[in-house]
């Protein structure tokens, strides 16, 4: 079956990308746990949002890199796009537990949380690093990393189906409207108010409000997000021809 | 082998016409197999069904038949069917070609007579 | 009902109509030569057939199923493109090793054996290879791939005379081996009309031709001579066209020798001479200094 084949496909060829994310990471975990047991008490990061960074970045090269390669081979576009899920889901819950596994190794062997979920959400957690913690943090890494990975897949199709000029208007003018024409607005015509519901709405759908906070707010948000774009990838993906 | 693509014969006679003179010269002897479909498509770079076209042409003529799982066989006595084939498409083969050229070069019949009691002679 | 269907296809590009109303059956088992000028449609319509480009309208079946967006369909076929569909940084051998996985079988033998043939390096990156290289690499990709359907879209692009000839050598053998059907777009007529059975001529975006190579190349002859004797020897004649240097002229003409030769020369149209004056356009060169 072509889409078996596909994700293999997939997979295999991101085992250099992997074992170079992989390696970076463990070396920079054991020089912080070097460092930790020299120095004793340096609070150690965790490097749990690193893979979701990978997981964007590799949804973004899908359609420049496979597209091709696939309908050379007779995989059409629907199939593409359920393996590209597939592919998602995949490594989202891989890199979550092995990130989440990460977490723990830290604990025990520097003793401390490097949890920069559980200090997000510290209100959430008044009992500390609890089995509900170690659980509630891998389904919110597994719905961070599809979140970017869907988000990456979008920029790669949209950026494939536009035309050089729209490229160039969409590459300079979003950053532009939003940075600057955005702000510029703001502060003039509604005195910072755009902003600061932005702010607002940014910190709800993480679940931040009035004091209190909840993980599971974000879980919601990042799960309906990754069903939009990838929802909107496919869209762009239907009638998506090979560029020459 | 050898085929002109240029010719207007077609390219299934050609083909035909170079076995029966491999045939009629003795090069393929009576009761022994002649090269394959595929030996011929693959040499020749021909399509193997214009190939066959040449093959069952000959069948038909009676010059080679098919031994089933073997391939194809010169007929008994081949040569001489090409002979009296031959014979009879002689003189539309030649000689009217012959006599068309002579006619355009003005050559008449006594001077027809002279040159091919010539051609004898040598 | 092993065959493909093509069936009122219409492809436009920006307003331009590139395919116009296309007919056409592949059955399985033949060779078939698919010619036609440069932007006549012909790559237009491969690219339709194997689900690269989308049709505007009309529909195409492989062995009866829908052919668009349909891996089980197009399972069947396998396209060999002028341009490059394998990322810059692979080589041959996973090109092969992917070829297999996708398609269910591909013949390593043979391919290994077309590899030394060729004296080709599987070791080589695809973006490596030189146009002739990356030619023969695609060719016996397709040629190894099981499938009762095989594109090829100018196979020879810059391969030299010696590896041209090898080329329709293999195919033959493997055509042979393995009969199925095998569908050639080139601009090299002459060679490769002998290798086959069927013949589909696109102008325009329009079928023109769509017959058996043998009615083709007799479908027609060349008559020259003195002008007015071949002006009176054409006459009620179909003609395609006509040279004329001072009073000598050239026709090419639709039909068949039914009438005396006179004087004038008479020669075969073939596939070649054919599709050029089928497809010329028209006016002829005139350099006027």
């Amino acid at each position: 079956m072509k889409i078996k084949s596909a994700v293999k496909y997939q997979i295999v060829e991101l085992r250099y990308g992997l074992i170079i994310v992989y390696a970076i990471i463990y070396a920079l975990l054991i020089f912080q746990i070097i460092i930790n047991e020299s120095m004793n008490n340096i609070s150690v990061s965790s490097t749990e949002f690193s893979t979701c960074g990978f997981l964007l970045i590799w949804g973004a090269l899908t359609m420049r890199v496979q597209f091709s390669f696939f309908l050379q081979n007779g995989v059409s576009r629907n199939t593409q796009f359920v393996s590209n899920v597939a592919n998602s889901t995949i490594l989202s819950v891989g890199m979550s537990l092995v990130a989440s596994l990460n977490v723990l190794i830290l604990r025990l062997i520097c003793g401390q949380s490097g949890f920069a979920f559980q200090k997000m959400y510290s209100a959430f957690y008044p009992d500390g690093y609890t089995v509900r913690t170690f659980f509630e943090g891998l389904l919110w890494l597994v719905c961070a990393h599809l979140f970017c990975a869907m988000l990456g897949l979008f920029l790669s199709t949209l950026y494939y189906r536009m035309n050089k000029i729209t490229k160039i208007i969409v590459s300079a003018g979003v950053p532009a409207l939003l940075l600057l024409g955005l702000p510029l607005f703001d502060i003039n015509v509604t005195h910072g108010v755009i902003i600061q519901s932005i702010g607002k709405a940014f910190l709800f759908i993480m679940g931040f409000f009035n004091g209190n906070c909840n993980p599971y707010y974000a879980v919601v948000s990042f799960t309906v997000l990754a069903m939009i774009f990838a929802g909107l990838s496919y869209l762009l993906l239907r009638r998506a021809i090979i560029r020459k | 082998m050898h085929l002109d693509h240029k010719s207007e014969i077609p390219i299934y006679l050609q083909i035909a016409r170079e076995i029966e003179d491999a045939i009629f010269i003795g090069a393929f002897e009576e009761e022994t197999q002649i090269p394959s479909t595929t030996e011929i498509s693959m040499s020749l770079k021909i399509n193997p069904a214009t190939v066959l076209k040449g093959i069952n042409l000959l069948v038909d003529e009676g010059i080679i038949y098919k031994k089933r799982g073997l391939g194809m066989f010169v007929c008994e006595g081949a040569s001489t069917t090409i002979k009296e084939k031959r014979q009879k498409e002689f003189y539309q083969n030649y000689v009217k070609p012959l006599i068309s050229e002579a006619k355009k070069l003005d050559l008449q019949l006594p001077e027809m007579m002279k040159l091919l009691e010539r051609g004898f002679e040598e | 009902m092993n065959r493909i269907e093509v069936k009122n296809v219409n492809k436009s590009f920006q307003g331009n109509p590139v395919l116009k109303q296309i007919n056409l059956t592949l059955e399985e088992g033949k060779i078939y030569g698919l010619l036609g000028r440069n932007g006549a449609g012909k790559s237009t319509l491969l690219n339709i057939i194997n689900n690269r480009l989308f049709a505007d309208s009309g529909e195409v079946r492989i062995n009866g199923r829908n052919a668009v967006e349909n891996d089980l369909a197009q399972g069947n076929l396998y396209f060999m493109t002028e341009g490059s569909t394998y990322p810059k940084d692979m080589t041959v051998k996973r090109v092969f090793r992917w070829t297999k996985e996708f398609y269910g079988g591909f013949d390593d033998a043979y391919a290994a054996y077309l590899g030394d043939l060729f004296q080709l390096n599987v070791k080589k990156k695809v973006g490596q290879l030189s146009t002739g290289y990356s030619s023969i690499f695609k060719i016996i990709t397709a040629l190894c791939v099981d499938v009762p359907y095989v594109f090829l879209d100018e196979p020879v692009l810059g391969l030299d005379a010696n590896h041209r000839d090898m080329f329709y050598k293999i195919l033959m053998e493997s055509y042979l081996k393995k009969p199925r059907t095998i569908v050639i777009s080139t601009h090299l007529i002459e060679e490769i009309s002998g290798l086959l059975e069927h013949v589909i001529i696109i102008k325009d975006g329009s079928v023109i031709r769509d017959q058996s190579c043998e009615e083709l190349t007799h479908s027609g002859f060349t008559v020259s001579g003195k002008s007015g004797e071949v002006d009176a020897f054409i006459q009620g004649k179909e003609v395609l066209g006509a040279d004329v240097i001072g009073g000598l002229k050239t026709a090419y003409v639709l039909g068949q020798v039914d009438r005396p030769v006179g004087d004038l020369e008479v020669s075969p149209l073939d596939l070649q001479k054919l599709f050029i004056q089928l497809t010329a356009s028209p006016g002829g060169i005139h350099y006027e200094n």
